[in-house]
């Protein structure tokens, strides 16, 4: 996950502002075209999100820093 | 002196000395559980001295005031409690004694008063203030969990957390969640967590057990860690009906961890779902914005404009026609009027010129000084007049003067013709 990309939070936030801008009767058929555009772009960001379903489970480790943590996989035994 | 026993002779001091450090070696922090006797708090020095004590034994305690200022509840006679602390020796005396650092309360009735003694403290710090409540994140990218990595509660956490998104990611801050220890440590977890900045949503938990289990999420340093945790808490202690002060200052109480997991993990079917009518309302919308400009387009082609431009302009070639028309005429008809009025004017200022009303048979006399004769009164007999007629002047000689007989009254229209 690279820094620039949008957390799917702010996608799915991006997408209402996009829908709510189509909706609105001021926004140009050229800005409509970009705004769905930028839409289905941001549901296959978000869709990949979703199927990427690995989870990811860790642990603070106890050499920790107060300024940076030390983090190492945890793992759970299922009772 | 002689040694009767051929050992060394110790001094009081001396052996005091020795007992204290043997104590003071021999034992690290300890934590005694006993009932409080005879009880009693200096307020001048702020200090505190009581026995805790259980069926077999006693033994002295003190509390110093650095220490018990952070006391949360007021400790009494028969209080059941656990004492944190170090054991000395106190020299002039020759006792041993713990100096306590913490005082927890244990059992229900300590338990109970000490819990109503914080929660109305916290209260007054506004701890509880519903307003201070944040909302959780939709879709948390890393969830912290604060808990043992040893109890039911991660377990379940992870359970039902993985199950409803399987992508999670979860930092966990193991932390003890009972026992002396616990309560700081899951403070302190708190505040780092907080720092670190790596989760936007926090569970703080553990599984059910006793009262006593349960008491760290009762502390005072929980819950203020919590309170001024910069991101959201959720509270997940014990079972539904155990409820702790933790789970009042948290943002939202988890009835069980299970129940925070459900909770903070977003459900995986519900967010595709959602992401699904998004995408299905981009099309629509999009559509709609067509339909509406096509619409737009046809009912211009449909106009008038669009069909037959030329129409138009012929409309508006006839209507200047028009206007030209009405603008000479109306012209026209305003010289007229002004020409009318000019002749009207002439004709009156001619009418009140003097000469023309000479010329009708009126004179004007005027005496020997040039004065205008107006009255029978002005003039004697004899006296010499001038008459200015039409086109000239007349010398004339009064031959009488009397006044008028009869109502009419001498020309008025005299006064006109004052030169």
């Amino acid at each position: 996950m690279s820094e620039r990309e949008l957390k799917f939070e702010e996608a799915v936030e991006r997408l209402d502002e996009i829908v709510e801008g189509l909706e609105s009767e001021s926004t140009s058929l050229e800005k409509s075209i970009e705004l769905y555009e930028e839409g289905m772009k941001l549901v296959k960001v978000c869709e990949k999100k979703l199927a990427a379903a690995e989870a990811k489970l860790e642990k603070v480790l106890p050499q920790s820093a107060e300024d940076r943590p030390a983090v190492g996989p945890l793992k759970v035994n299922e009772s | 002196m002689p040694d009767p026993s051929g050992s060394r002779i110790y001094t009081v001091s001396e052996l005091t000395v020795e007992i204290r450090r043997l104590i003071l070696g021999g034992f690290d922090e300890v934590a005694v559980s006993g009932e409080i006797s005879n009880f009693s708090h200096y307020p001048a020095s702020g200090h505190m001295y009581f026995s805790l004590k259980d069926a077999g034994a006693a033994i002295r305690c003190v509390f110093f005031r650095s220490d018990n200022e952070s006391l949360t509840f007021v400790p009494e006679n028969g209080m059941q409690v656990v004492s944190v602390g170090k054991l000395d020796v106190y020299q002039a005396k020759g006792e041993y004694q713990l100096k306590v650092s913490r005082l927890l309360p244990q059992g229900a009735g300590a338990l109970a008063v000490a819990l109503e003694q914080l929660k109305k403290k916290l209260a007054a710090l506004g701890l509880f203030d519903p307003a201070r409540k944040r909302p959780l994140p939709f879709f948390p990218r890393r969830i912290g969990v604060i808990t043992s990595t040893e109890g039911a509660a991660i377990r379940d956490i992870f359970k039902v957390g993985l199950r409803r998104w399987p992508g999670a990611c979860v930092l966990v801050h193991p932390v003890p969640v009972e026992g002396a220890k616990a309560a700081p440590e899951i403070a302190e977890a708190i505040r780092r967590m907080g720092r670190w900045g790596l989760c936007d949503v926090l569970i703080v938990g553990r599984g059910g057990g006793s009262i006593e289990d349960l008491w760290a999420f009762n502390e005072e340093v929980v819950c203020k860690a919590a309170a001024a945790c910069p991101v959201p808490v959720v509270s997940a202690v014990g079972h539904e009906k155990d409820v702790t002060l933790l789970d009042l200052v948290a943002d939202v109480r988890a009835a069980t961890p299970s129940n925070a997991a459900e909770i903070v993990f977003p459900e995986i079917d519900t967010v595709a779902a959602d992401l699904a009518s998004r995408r299905r309302s981009l099309a629509r919308e999009l559509k709609q914005k067509f339909a509406l400009a096509a619409g737009r387009l046809d009912l211009i082609r449909k106009s008038r404009w669009w069909k037959e431009p030329k129409s138009l302009l012929e409309t508006r070639w006839q209507r200047l026609d028009d206007l030209k028309v009405d603008l000479a005429r109306n012209f026209e008809r305003r010289v007229i009027q002004a020409r009318q009025a000019l002749e009207t004017v002439r004709v009156r200022v001619a009418a009140l010129s003097p000469t023309a009303v000479l010329e009708r048979g009126y004179a004007l006399l005027t005496d020997a000084s040039g004065s205008v004769v107006r009255r029978v009164s002005q003039v004697s007999a004899g006296d010499r007049l001038s008459v200015r007629v039409s086109d000239g002047t007349l010398k004339v000689l009064v031959d009488s003067a009397g006044p008028l007989a009869g109502p009419d009254r001498p020309v008025r229209r005299e006064r006109h013709v004052r030169t």
